[in-house]
């Protein structure tokens, strides 16, 4: 197996101040990996076609993962123009050490498809690595669900990269549930006038494991709307970075974008990075950020404790809470079944 | 602007600041930075042997330091060709009359001297790189307050105190112009104020650069005692020629516990000034820093005030205001990091671009694992006047301690249509409606400024906003 001594990942577009060591990620002895397969289940309405990358599209983790995964055979998805596919797209990834795949999804004009990805390991530790790509036609639709349950010790690289045309829509729902560390990278570009990109993340980092979430809009076409959000809990000595970016380019007026982070802090030994960019060279749009962090507000503690919850039980609950809004946002029955605690 | 508008600097127009004398009898080192320049500099300031020495490390980290990679483009400051020390031909003196015609001239066209009778407690005037004026009222003084320069307090009774602290908040490896600073300082003031002692009426320093392609580099040391208090104003201004002239000052203070510590800055720097100012300040237990700050002038800054709550309760305040015109990248914000329980900061910044200006609010807020209780309030607006212009923000919060509360919130966007056309409604025009609603966009800043200081601040603005229709 090859390896990379160093991987820069995961890169703001816009840089900081150096000692926060927020610009980038660094990812230390990185495989480079080798395709692999995966089961997979596709409505009759798709067509498969090995073969391109979909190259010219820059993705959220950068130029260092691009040209480690660039050997991986890639696959091609589309939805022709006018269709409505009957069913998700259902991918299972069961990552072996090494190994990684390349998707690319065409959703042509006025398509609508959702792909539901569940990326977990045969192994508990090693390196796995997926891409995916997507390029929307006018008024086309793509929701795209990602699940990451690697295994304890697995380190798992994640990347995303898109076009938008006219009054497309984007939904990436991500559930971070578990991993030894998760490397996320996101970026679309919003091309066409009135095009929309949705982010939805939840996460539950705990022990000493690290997510590191980059996710980043470019606002292009006129009427373009964007909505970043993530909540999530960290306990134990977990650690995770949020990076987010507005980009409103000259010209994409009337543009709003949106980027909202709640992270609830469980103990003192975590380490909570938030870095919600905005960038703007148009003066007819609107953007925003907010990021709440800390502990549970004394008014819903007493209240809860007042009720007879523990501390834990509390914390468990607002957890799953923070988890299950996102879980409900999947447009999949059976998977919002799969991932919805049983109550006994 | 109607000529019969005044501030107490007499009538705001450009001309004020942009006007220059010519250099007679001045004294120049070379420019660039060479080890013979940091020995004539330590020589001319009669140094401390352990001013002269920390003087040559400095230099050494500054040539070991690579430039920044992230901020505003500085290539076209040719660090080669900037002359670090220029002395006028006058001594500091403690009376206008003493101080020669030309800068004396200078100094009254700024309204220093009117604003020290009416209302300072003390007045520091540098003219390049050397200090024209220092002086304090009696009154203040009996109080036990020093305000004088810093190279003759070096030795004297505070020479120990210092030692102890020069360049401490500062080091000279924080980043590259930080050390170039240590190397080349020459002027600024030392403040120390006694415990308890309440200084009602603020000092201010006033910073002149008036030599073209040379470089400011004044050092503000500020020591307030237990239970005192102190505003301190900063001001600033130079002409404006077609070479880079550069500022790289320092401001170190040191809060004590139960202090509290203003600090308002009104910043209007020629637009061919490099204005990397470093500032910074350590607040002990049930403290408080306050920074008030104006940016208007400068072609490029990078300006980040930093407050260091190290002891428990203590508290920081940063209220800004930048406004990038024609030009102008102004990357501004502040720094805070919390080391002790239950500190709180509170931060509101404005800003606005136009005219193919460039805005960068940057901050970072670290809260370290024994900041229990603490609390961080952030807020930053910015407005876009047109779309040759730029606005970015670029916040960093990096938490350790699971029992602090962060709140944070930013915007971008435009003057509401709305409002302008109901300020025309009202009778005024498009330009002086945007005006009205840009100064009340500052507000922040200008309510915290002495009134003079806040009328200056917004006959500013409306400097600032005139030729913005059409």
């Amino acid at each position: 197996m090859n390896t990379m001594n160093e991987m820069k990942i995961n890169a703001l577009s816009s840089r900081t101040f150096r000692w926060l060591r927020m610009n980038e990620a660094v990812a230390k002895d990185v495989t480079v990996p080798v395709t692999m397969e995966y089961n997979e289940s596709l409505p009759k309405e798709i067509t498969k076609k090995e073969g391109d990358n979909l190259t010219d599209t820059l993705t959220g983790a950068g130029g260092e993962f691009c040209e480690a995964v660039k050997e991986l055979a890639f696959a091609n998805y589309t939805l022709e123009a006018d269709t409505k596919a009957s069913e998700p797209i259902r991918m299972d990834f069961s990552f072996a050490n090494g190994c990684g795949a390349g998707v690319n999804f065409i959703v042509k004009d006025r398509a609508d498809l959702t792909v539901i990805m569940d990326l977990q390991s045969k192994e508990d530790a090693g390196d796995g690595f997926l891409q995916t790509k997507y390029e929307l036609g006018d008024e086309a639709k793509l929701t795209l669900v990602q699940i990451i349950r690697v295994g304890e010790d697995f380190r798992m690289f994640n990347d995303i990269g898109g076009k938008e045309g006219k009054d497309a829509e984007v939904k990436v729902i991500h559930l971070f549930l578990q991993g030894h560390k998760i490397y996320q990278g996101c970026r679309t570009e919003l091309l066409g006038n009135r095009s929309r990109f949705d982010v939805k993340a939840a996460y539950n980092v705990g022990k000493e494991n690290l997510l590191d979430m980059t996710y980043e809009c470019k606002h292009i076409g006129k009427k373009t709307v964007s909505d970043i959000v993530a909540k999530g809990v960290l306990s134990g000595k977990a650690n995770k970075t949020f990076r987010a970016t507005i980009d409103f380019i000259k010209g994409s007026s009337q543009s709003t974008g949106a980027e909202l982070e709640d992270a609830l802090l469980i103990d003192d030994t975590v380490v909570n990075r938030t870095i919600p960019i905005i960038l703007c060279t148009e003066e007819d749009v609107e953007g925003a950020h907010g990021a709440t962090i800390g502990e549970l507000d004394e008014n819903t503690m007493f209240y809860l404790q007042s009720r007879g919850m523990d501390k834990k039980a509390i914390y468990d609950m607002m957890t799953s809470a923070r988890i299950q809004e996102v879980v409900n946002q999947i447009p999949d029955e059976a998977t919002v079944r799969m991932l919805t605690p049983v109550e006994e | 602007m109607s000529s019969t508008e005044k501030t107490y600097v007499e009538d705001i127009d450009r001309s004020l600041y942009d006007f220059r004398n010519e250099e007679k009898d001045v004294y120049k080192v070379a420019g660039g930075l060479t080890k013979e320049i940091v020995d004539t500099i330590s020589k001319e300031k009669n140094d401390p042997e352990w001013m002269h020495e920390f003087r040559l490390k400095c230099m050494k980290v500054y040539e070991d330091t690579p430039m920044t990679d992230w901020g505003p483009s500085i290539e076209e400051l040719d660090m080669d060709n900037i002359v670090t020390y220029v002395r006028p031909n006058t001594k500091m003196h403690a009376t206008w009359d003493e101080v020669p015609e030309e800068i004396k001239d200078t100094f009254e066209r700024l309204g220093i001297p009117q604003a020290e009778r009416e209302s300072l407690a003390g007045v520091g005037a540098q003219y390049d790189s050397e200090l024209v004026y220092h002086n304090v009222r009696e009154d203040v003084a009996a109080k036990g307050v020093i305000y004088t320069d810093l190279e003759s307090a070096m030795h004297g009774p505070y020479a120990q105190m210092i030692q102890d602290h020069f360049m401490k908040l500062v080091p000279p490896e924080d980043h590259k112009f930080a050390a170039l600073h240590g190397a080349v300082w020459s002027g600024g003031s030392f403040v120390y104020v006694p415990p308890g002692v309440d200084v009602e009426i603020p000092l201010q320093s006033y910073f002149r650069l008036n030599s073209p392609g040379a470089g400011q580099f004044e050092h503000t040391l500020i020591i307030v005692d237990k239970g005192a208090y102190l505003h301190f104003i900063e001001g600033c201004s130079a002409p404006k020629y077609n070479i880079a002239n550069l500022h790289a000052g320092c401001v170190e203070i040191f809060v004590g516990e139960d202090a509290t510590v203003r600090y308002s800055t009104i910043e209007n720097w020629s637009k061919n000034m490099y204005n990397l100012n470093t500032k910074r300040a350590i607040v002990e237990k049930g403290g408080k820093i306050e920074w008030i700050s104006g940016s208007f002038g400068s072609h490029t800054s990078y300006l980040y005030p930093m407050s260091i709550l190290n002891g428990e309760g203590a508290r920081s305040e940063f209220n800004g205001i930048t406004f990038a015109g024609e030009g102008q990248d102004l990357d501004t914000g502040c720094k805070v990091q919390h080391n002790a329980p239950n500190t709180t900061t509170y931060v509101s910044t404005r800003s606005i671009s136009k005219s193919g200006g460039a805005n960068t609010f940057r901050s970072s807020v670290l809260i370290g694992k024994n900041a229990h209780g603490s609390k961080v309030s952030v807020s930053c607006e910015s407005l876009m006047l047109d779309s040759e212009s730029r606005s970015d923000t670029i916040p960093a919060m990096d938490v350790r301690c699971a029992d602090a509360d962060i709140g944070h919130e930013a915007k971008i966007g435009r003057i509401s249509d709305d409002a302008v056309f109901y300020l025309m409604s009202r009778g005024l025009s498009e330009e002086d409606a945007k005006a009205l609603i840009v100064s009340g966009f500052a507000e922040n800043v200008s309510k915290e400024l002495p009134l003079e200081y806040a009328v200056e601040m917004n006959n500013l603005i409306r400097l600032e906003m005139v030729g913005t229709i059409g």
